[in-house]
Protein backbone atom coordinates (compact mmCIF):
# COMPACT_ATOMS: atom_id res chain seq x y z
CA UNK A 1 0.00 0.00 0.00
CA UNK A 2 2.83 2.10 -0.75
CA UNK A 3 0.32 5.01 -1.58
CA UNK A 4 -0.36 5.41 1.87
CA UNK A 5 2.90 5.12 3.13
CA UNK A 6 3.50 8.18 5.49
CA UNK A 7 7.41 7.53 4.97
CA UNK A 8 7.40 7.30 1.18
CA UNK A 9 9.91 10.74 0.35
CA UNK A 10 11.47 10.43 4.20
CA UNK A 11 14.18 8.45 2.80
CA UNK A 12 15.28 11.10 0.06
CA UNK A 13 14.62 14.00 2.72
CA UNK A 14 17.58 11.97 5.00
CA UNK A 15 19.81 11.89 2.65
CA UNK A 16 19.93 15.05 1.65
CA UNK A 17 21.56 15.59 5.38
CA UNK A 18 25.00 13.40 4.51
CA UNK A 19 24.79 14.92 0.90
CA UNK A 20 24.89 18.11 1.87
CA UNK A 21 27.81 17.45 4.24
CA UNK A 22 29.96 16.01 1.46
CA UNK A 23 29.35 19.30 -0.70
CA UNK A 24 29.76 21.15 1.72
CA UNK A 25 33.00 19.50 3.10
CA UNK A 26 34.13 19.65 -1.13
CA UNK A 27 33.15 22.88 -1.59
CA UNK A 28 33.49 25.05 0.63
CA UNK A 29 36.04 23.62 3.07
CA UNK A 30 38.55 22.06 0.21
CA UNK A 31 37.78 24.13 -3.16
CA UNK A 32 37.00 27.71 -0.83
CA UNK A 33 40.44 26.83 1.25
CA UNK A 34 38.82 27.00 4.54
CA UNK A 35 40.29 24.26 6.16
CA UNK A 36 41.19 26.24 7.70
CA UNK A 37 40.16 30.19 6.24
CA UNK A 38 42.35 32.50 5.23
CA UNK A 39 43.95 34.31 8.36
CA UNK A 40 42.24 37.80 8.94
CA UNK A 41 45.57 39.10 10.37
CA UNK A 42 47.42 39.04 6.90
CA UNK A 43 47.69 42.20 4.82
CA UNK A 44 45.33 42.90 1.80
CA UNK A 45 48.17 42.47 -0.48
CA UNK A 46 48.92 39.39 0.46
CA UNK A 47 45.06 38.88 0.74
CA UNK A 48 45.27 39.77 -2.98
CA UNK A 49 47.92 37.31 -3.92
CA UNK A 50 45.79 34.44 -2.30
CA UNK A 51 42.50 35.69 -4.07
CA UNK A 52 43.86 35.75 -7.60
CA UNK A 53 46.11 32.26 -7.39
CA UNK A 54 42.88 30.32 -5.91
CA UNK A 55 40.08 32.17 -7.73
CA UNK A 56 38.78 29.48 -9.95
CA UNK A 57 38.76 26.85 -7.25
CA UNK A 58 37.32 29.45 -4.92
CA UNK A 59 34.73 30.04 -7.00
CA UNK A 60 33.69 26.22 -8.58
CA UNK A 61 33.73 25.61 -4.03
CA UNK A 62 31.27 28.41 -3.68
CA UNK A 63 28.86 27.57 -6.48
CA UNK A 64 28.86 23.87 -5.00
CA UNK A 65 27.77 25.04 -1.21
CA UNK A 66 25.03 27.53 -2.77
CA UNK A 67 24.05 24.13 -4.85
CA UNK A 68 23.85 21.74 -2.30
CA UNK A 69 22.31 24.56 1.20
CA UNK A 70 18.84 23.51 -0.37
CA UNK A 71 19.65 20.22 1.04
CA UNK A 72 20.25 21.66 4.56
CA UNK A 73 16.28 23.03 4.66
CA UNK A 74 15.46 19.25 3.34
CA UNK A 75 17.35 17.41 5.93
CA UNK A 76 15.71 19.71 8.57
CA UNK A 77 12.05 18.59 7.17
CA UNK A 78 13.09 15.24 7.92
CA UNK A 79 14.04 16.15 11.47
CA UNK A 80 10.77 18.19 11.91
CA UNK A 81 8.63 15.40 10.52
CA UNK A 82 10.18 13.32 13.57
CA UNK A 83 9.83 15.97 15.80
CA UNK A 84 6.19 16.04 14.79
CA UNK A 85 6.09 12.13 16.19
CA UNK A 86 8.04 12.52 18.97
CA UNK A 87 5.86 14.92 20.60
CA UNK A 88 2.45 14.43 18.60
CA UNK A 89 0.47 16.63 20.29
CA UNK A 90 2.90 19.85 20.14
CA UNK A 91 4.57 21.39 16.77
CA UNK A 92 6.12 24.13 18.23
CA UNK A 93 8.94 22.93 18.49
CA UNK A 94 9.01 20.99 15.05
CA UNK A 95 8.09 24.22 13.63
CA UNK A 96 10.85 26.13 15.05
CA UNK A 97 13.46 23.58 14.07
CA UNK A 98 12.76 23.43 10.29
CA UNK A 99 12.60 27.83 10.63
CA UNK A 100 15.95 27.61 12.43
CA UNK A 101 17.22 25.03 9.31
CA UNK A 102 15.47 26.90 6.57
CA UNK A 103 17.22 30.37 8.05
CA UNK A 104 20.64 28.38 8.28
CA UNK A 105 20.50 27.57 4.57
CA UNK A 106 20.54 31.38 4.21
CA UNK A 107 23.66 31.73 6.22
CA UNK A 108 24.92 29.33 3.60
CA UNK A 109 24.07 31.16 0.81
CA UNK A 110 25.05 35.03 1.24
CA UNK A 111 27.99 34.72 2.45
CA UNK A 112 28.87 32.46 -0.49
CA UNK A 113 27.36 34.62 -2.89
CA UNK A 114 29.79 37.03 -1.72
CA UNK A 115 32.90 35.15 -1.64
CA UNK A 116 32.13 34.65 -5.39
CA UNK A 117 32.17 38.21 -5.67
CA UNK A 118 35.21 38.99 -4.04
CA UNK A 119 36.78 36.32 -6.85
CA UNK A 120 34.97 37.33 -9.75
CA UNK A 121 36.46 41.19 -9.37
CA UNK A 122 39.58 40.03 -8.18
CA UNK A 123 41.52 41.75 -10.88
CA UNK A 124 40.43 45.05 -11.14
CA UNK A 125 39.12 46.22 -7.20
CA UNK A 126 41.85 47.42 -4.60
CA UNK A 127 43.18 44.91 -2.47
CA UNK A 128 41.35 46.73 0.77
CA UNK A 129 37.84 46.91 -0.95
CA UNK A 130 38.08 42.59 -1.75
CA UNK A 131 39.24 41.94 2.00
CA UNK A 132 36.63 43.89 3.39
CA UNK A 133 34.00 42.15 1.43
CA UNK A 134 35.43 38.99 2.32
CA UNK A 135 35.91 39.78 5.93
CA UNK A 136 31.84 40.87 6.01
CA UNK A 137 30.64 37.63 4.55
CA UNK A 138 32.90 36.02 7.14
CA UNK A 139 31.16 37.89 9.98
CA UNK A 140 27.69 36.62 8.04
CA UNK A 141 28.85 33.11 8.14
CA UNK A 142 29.93 32.96 11.75
CA UNK A 143 28.26 35.91 13.81
CA UNK A 144 25.12 34.57 12.04
CA UNK A 145 25.06 31.27 14.55
CA UNK A 146 21.68 32.44 16.05
CA UNK A 147 19.42 30.59 13.42
CA UNK A 148 21.22 27.20 14.34
CA UNK A 149 21.48 28.00 17.67
CA UNK A 150 17.50 27.86 17.51
CA UNK A 151 17.31 24.83 15.38
CA UNK A 152 19.40 22.90 17.50
CA UNK A 153 17.49 23.68 20.30
CA UNK A 154 14.45 23.29 18.93
CA UNK A 155 15.84 19.40 18.27
CA UNK A 156 17.00 18.64 21.68
CA UNK A 157 13.90 20.30 23.65
CA UNK A 158 11.29 18.15 21.60
CA UNK A 159 13.31 15.01 21.58
CA UNK A 160 13.75 15.18 25.27
CA UNK A 161 9.79 15.23 25.84
CA UNK A 162 9.46 11.88 23.91
CA UNK A 163 7.34 9.64 25.84
CA UNK A 164 8.50 6.58 24.30
CA UNK A 165 10.43 3.82 26.70
CA UNK A 166 13.15 3.62 23.94
CA UNK A 167 13.30 7.32 22.69
CA UNK A 168 13.31 7.69 19.07
CA UNK A 169 16.27 10.17 19.68
CA UNK A 170 18.63 9.12 22.51
CA UNK A 171 18.54 11.58 25.08
CA UNK A 172 22.42 12.13 24.64
CA UNK A 173 22.34 13.16 20.94
CA UNK A 174 19.43 15.68 22.43
CA UNK A 175 21.43 17.55 24.97
CA UNK A 176 24.27 17.39 22.64
CA UNK A 177 22.67 19.51 20.20
CA UNK A 178 21.06 22.20 23.06
CA UNK A 179 24.77 21.98 23.71
CA UNK A 180 26.33 23.17 20.49
CA UNK A 181 23.38 25.17 19.73
CA UNK A 182 24.38 27.19 22.76
CA UNK A 183 27.96 26.87 22.44
CA UNK A 184 28.09 28.70 19.40
CA UNK A 185 27.69 31.92 21.23
CA UNK A 186 30.97 32.13 21.60
CA UNK A 187 31.11 33.13 17.61
CA UNK A 188 30.02 36.61 19.62
CA UNK A 189 34.02 37.17 20.00
CA UNK A 190 34.60 36.27 16.56
CA UNK A 191 34.38 40.34 15.32
CA UNK A 192 36.82 41.11 18.25
CA UNK A 193 40.07 39.27 17.56
CA UNK A 194 42.09 39.35 14.01
CA UNK A 195 44.25 36.37 15.62
CA UNK A 196 44.68 34.11 18.41
CA UNK A 197 42.44 31.17 19.36
CA UNK A 198 39.19 32.97 19.04
CA UNK A 199 39.81 34.49 15.50
CA UNK A 200 37.83 33.38 12.90
CA UNK A 201 40.71 30.76 11.84
CA UNK A 202 42.03 30.18 15.70
CA UNK A 203 42.31 26.70 17.28
CA UNK A 204 38.82 27.69 19.54
CA UNK A 205 36.60 29.08 16.80
CA UNK A 206 37.37 27.17 13.86
CA UNK A 207 38.73 23.62 14.62
CA UNK A 208 36.50 23.58 17.79
CA UNK A 209 33.84 25.72 17.70
CA UNK A 210 33.07 25.85 13.99
CA UNK A 211 33.47 22.28 13.63
CA UNK A 212 30.75 21.23 16.20
CA UNK A 213 28.16 22.39 13.72
CA UNK A 214 29.67 19.26 11.23
CA UNK A 215 30.43 16.76 13.94
CA UNK A 216 26.65 17.23 15.54
CA UNK A 217 25.39 17.34 11.77
CA UNK A 218 27.14 13.42 11.01
CA UNK A 219 25.52 12.79 14.39
CA UNK A 220 22.15 13.62 13.88
CA UNK A 221 22.03 12.09 10.30
CA UNK A 222 23.00 8.67 11.71
CA UNK A 223 20.09 8.73 14.40
CA UNK A 224 17.78 10.01 11.96
CA UNK A 225 18.44 7.38 9.56
CA UNK A 226 17.69 5.50 12.53
CA UNK A 227 14.55 7.08 13.80
CA UNK A 228 12.72 7.34 10.53
CA UNK A 229 13.59 2.89 10.82
CA UNK A 230 11.71 3.15 13.82
CA UNK A 231 9.07 4.77 12.70
CA UNK A 232 8.33 2.37 9.77
CA UNK A 233 8.48 -0.48 12.46
CA UNK A 234 5.66 1.05 14.47
CA UNK A 235 3.43 1.97 11.34
CA UNK A 236 3.77 -1.21 10.10
CA UNK A 237 2.93 -2.49 13.78
CA UNK A 238 0.17 -0.37 13.90
CA UNK A 239 -1.28 -1.53 10.67
CA UNK A 240 -1.10 -5.50 11.38
CA UNK A 241 -3.13 -4.67 14.79
CA UNK A 242 -5.61 -2.83 12.83
CA UNK A 243 -6.06 -5.45 10.28
CA UNK B 1 10.81 7.32 47.61
CA UNK B 2 12.42 6.01 44.38
CA UNK B 3 10.82 4.00 42.35
CA UNK B 4 10.16 2.17 39.00
CA UNK B 5 12.39 -0.09 37.09
CA UNK B 6 16.00 -0.27 36.80
CA UNK B 7 15.94 1.50 33.69
CA UNK B 8 14.23 4.32 35.68
CA UNK B 9 16.02 4.61 38.27
CA UNK B 10 19.44 4.95 36.23
CA UNK B 11 17.40 7.84 34.39
CA UNK B 12 17.40 9.81 37.74
CA UNK B 13 20.74 8.18 38.97
CA UNK B 14 22.75 8.87 35.52
CA UNK B 15 20.71 11.12 33.64
CA UNK B 16 21.19 11.67 30.09
CA UNK B 17 21.97 15.89 30.86
CA UNK B 18 25.91 14.65 31.59
CA UNK B 19 26.26 14.84 27.68
CA UNK B 20 25.47 18.24 27.78
CA UNK B 21 27.64 18.77 31.34
CA UNK B 22 31.09 16.23 30.17
CA UNK B 23 30.83 18.63 26.39
CA UNK B 24 30.42 22.28 28.04
CA UNK B 25 33.41 21.18 30.73
CA UNK B 26 35.20 20.42 28.19
CA UNK B 27 34.63 23.37 25.94
CA UNK B 28 35.35 25.21 29.23
CA UNK B 29 38.24 23.43 30.26
CA UNK B 30 39.68 24.65 26.64
CA UNK B 31 39.22 28.20 27.61
CA UNK B 32 40.82 27.80 30.59
CA UNK B 33 43.72 26.68 28.71
CA UNK B 34 43.49 29.29 26.40
CA UNK B 35 43.54 32.39 29.19
CA UNK B 36 45.82 30.36 31.19
CA UNK B 37 48.47 30.46 28.03
CA UNK B 38 48.20 33.48 27.33
CA UNK B 39 48.76 35.23 30.89
CA UNK B 40 51.99 33.27 30.58
CA UNK B 41 52.97 35.41 27.78
CA UNK B 42 51.64 38.60 29.37
CA UNK B 43 52.07 38.05 32.88
CA UNK B 44 52.51 41.73 33.94
CA UNK B 45 49.63 42.58 31.82
CA UNK B 46 47.42 40.29 33.18
CA UNK B 47 48.64 40.78 36.73
CA UNK B 48 47.90 44.76 36.48
CA UNK B 49 44.62 44.75 34.77
CA UNK B 50 43.72 42.22 37.42
CA UNK B 51 44.33 44.15 40.35
CA UNK B 52 41.14 46.69 38.76
CA UNK B 53 38.64 44.05 39.98
CA UNK B 54 37.44 43.63 42.94
CA UNK B 55 38.42 40.58 44.72
CA UNK B 56 36.01 40.83 47.44
CA UNK B 57 32.78 41.15 45.53
CA UNK B 58 34.29 38.30 43.98
CA UNK B 59 34.29 36.35 47.15
CA UNK B 60 30.93 37.62 47.81
CA UNK B 61 29.74 35.53 44.95
CA UNK B 62 31.34 32.68 45.02
CA UNK B 63 29.83 32.23 48.73
CA UNK B 64 26.28 32.83 46.91
CA UNK B 65 26.77 30.37 44.37
CA UNK B 66 28.03 27.72 46.84
CA UNK B 67 25.17 28.03 49.10
CA UNK B 68 22.46 28.27 46.53
CA UNK B 69 24.18 24.51 45.21
CA UNK B 70 24.06 23.58 48.90
CA UNK B 71 20.04 24.57 48.51
CA UNK B 72 19.35 22.65 45.14
CA UNK B 73 21.36 19.71 46.83
CA UNK B 74 18.83 20.01 49.73
CA UNK B 75 16.28 19.94 47.22
CA UNK B 76 17.22 16.87 45.28
CA UNK B 77 17.65 15.21 48.76
CA UNK B 78 13.49 16.34 49.54
CA UNK B 79 12.81 15.19 46.23
CA UNK B 80 14.50 11.63 46.06
CA UNK B 81 12.46 11.16 50.13
CA UNK B 82 9.25 11.99 48.20
CA UNK B 83 8.69 15.45 49.80
CA UNK B 84 7.34 17.72 47.19
CA UNK B 85 6.87 20.27 48.94
CA UNK B 86 9.98 20.75 50.79
CA UNK B 87 11.67 20.38 47.37
CA UNK B 88 10.08 22.86 46.30
CA UNK B 89 10.78 25.59 48.88
CA UNK B 90 14.50 24.54 48.57
CA UNK B 91 14.59 25.14 45.16
CA UNK B 92 12.75 28.57 46.04
CA UNK B 93 15.41 29.81 48.72
CA UNK B 94 17.97 29.02 46.38
CA UNK B 95 16.56 31.29 43.85
CA UNK B 96 16.36 33.78 45.99
CA UNK B 97 19.98 33.47 47.36
CA UNK B 98 21.56 33.07 43.91
CA UNK B 99 19.71 36.00 42.05
CA UNK B 100 22.11 38.26 44.16
CA UNK B 101 24.91 36.94 41.99
CA UNK B 102 23.08 37.99 38.96
CA UNK B 103 22.98 41.56 41.16
CA UNK B 104 26.58 41.79 42.34
CA UNK B 105 28.16 40.76 38.45
CA UNK B 106 25.67 43.45 36.59
CA UNK B 107 27.03 46.22 39.22
CA UNK B 108 30.63 44.94 38.34
CA UNK B 109 29.93 45.11 35.03
CA UNK B 110 28.29 48.45 34.89
CA UNK B 111 30.75 49.87 37.17
CA UNK B 112 34.20 48.11 35.11
CA UNK B 113 32.72 49.87 32.07
CA UNK B 114 31.72 53.00 33.52
CA UNK B 115 35.77 53.19 34.80
CA UNK B 116 36.73 52.19 31.52
CA UNK B 117 37.60 48.98 31.36
CA UNK B 118 35.95 47.20 28.08
CA UNK B 119 36.44 43.85 26.32
CA UNK B 120 38.78 45.85 24.43
CA UNK B 121 40.65 47.75 27.03
CA UNK B 122 43.57 45.07 26.49
CA UNK B 123 43.60 41.24 26.36
CA UNK B 124 42.92 40.34 29.90
CA UNK B 125 39.71 42.17 29.85
CA UNK B 126 39.08 40.80 26.98
CA UNK B 127 38.94 37.39 28.20
CA UNK B 128 37.70 38.82 31.56
CA UNK B 129 34.34 39.75 29.66
CA UNK B 130 35.05 36.53 27.45
CA UNK B 131 34.82 34.30 30.81
CA UNK B 132 32.78 35.75 33.34
CA UNK B 133 29.86 36.11 30.67
CA UNK B 134 29.90 33.28 29.17
CA UNK B 135 29.07 31.84 33.01
CA UNK B 136 27.12 34.34 33.04
CA UNK B 137 24.84 32.98 30.31
CA UNK B 138 24.75 29.52 32.14
CA UNK B 139 23.80 31.47 34.87
CA UNK B 140 20.95 32.96 33.50
CA UNK B 141 20.02 29.73 32.03
CA UNK B 142 20.22 27.90 35.43
CA UNK B 143 18.11 30.28 37.01
CA UNK B 144 15.21 30.37 34.11
CA UNK B 145 15.79 26.32 34.64
CA UNK B 146 15.22 26.81 38.24
CA UNK B 147 12.03 29.13 38.11
CA UNK B 148 10.83 27.10 35.31
CA UNK B 149 10.66 23.35 37.88
CA UNK B 150 9.24 25.94 40.72
CA UNK B 151 6.06 26.73 38.32
CA UNK B 152 5.98 24.08 36.20
CA UNK B 153 7.13 20.86 37.75
CA UNK B 154 3.86 18.82 39.52
CA UNK B 155 5.37 18.53 43.06
CA UNK B 156 2.47 16.13 44.19
CA UNK B 157 4.23 13.71 41.84
CA UNK B 158 8.36 14.31 42.95
CA UNK B 159 8.43 10.35 43.10
CA UNK B 160 7.57 9.48 39.66
CA UNK B 161 11.04 9.11 37.32
CA UNK B 162 10.28 11.86 34.90
CA UNK B 163 9.99 14.50 37.54
CA UNK B 164 12.27 13.22 40.19
CA UNK B 165 14.87 13.32 36.66
CA UNK B 166 13.99 16.56 35.97
CA UNK B 167 14.88 17.78 39.72
CA UNK B 168 18.23 16.35 39.42
CA UNK B 169 18.90 17.31 36.06
CA UNK B 170 18.77 20.91 36.60
CA UNK B 171 20.46 20.33 40.06
CA UNK B 172 23.40 18.76 38.23
CA UNK B 173 23.89 21.48 35.94
CA UNK B 174 23.72 24.61 38.74
CA UNK B 175 26.37 22.61 40.40
CA UNK B 176 28.35 22.60 36.94
CA UNK B 177 27.41 26.60 37.33
CA UNK B 178 28.95 26.80 40.57
CA UNK B 179 31.92 24.89 39.76
CA UNK B 180 32.89 26.80 37.01
CA UNK B 181 32.82 29.97 39.17
CA UNK B 182 35.19 27.89 41.22
CA UNK B 183 37.75 28.20 38.88
CA UNK B 184 37.36 31.13 36.92
CA UNK B 185 37.33 33.50 40.10
CA UNK B 186 40.90 32.34 41.15
CA UNK B 187 41.90 32.45 37.41
CA UNK B 188 40.70 36.17 37.14
CA UNK B 189 40.56 37.87 40.42
CA UNK B 190 43.10 35.77 43.00
CA UNK B 191 46.13 35.03 40.81
CA UNK B 192 47.12 38.64 40.79
CA UNK B 193 47.31 39.28 44.62
CA UNK B 194 48.97 35.21 45.17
Amino acid sequence: MTERDPYRYMGVLAWSGPIFLLGAILGWAVLGHNLPPYSPARSPEEFLEFIQTNQYQIQLGMIIMMTVAPLYLMWGYAVTRIMQKADAYNDIMATLQLWGAGFTMLVFFVPCGLWIGVTFRADSMDAASLRFMFDTAWMFFDTGFSPVTMQFCAFGVCFLSDPREVPLMPRWVSWLGIWVGISFFVFMLMPFFKEGPLARDGMLMFWIEFSLFFWFLVIACVYVFKAIGKLKAEHAASGAVAA
Amino acid sequence: MQSGTAADRASVNFPSIWAFILADCFSFAILFTIVMTERIGQSDLFDKAARHLDAQLGLVNTLILITGSWLVALAVVAARRGDGAGARKWLLAAIAVSSAFGAIKLYEYSAKIGAGFTPITNDFFTYYYMLTGLHFLHYIGGMAALIALVFNLDFSKVSETSVLRWIVSVGIFWHMVDLLWLFIYPMLYLLPLI
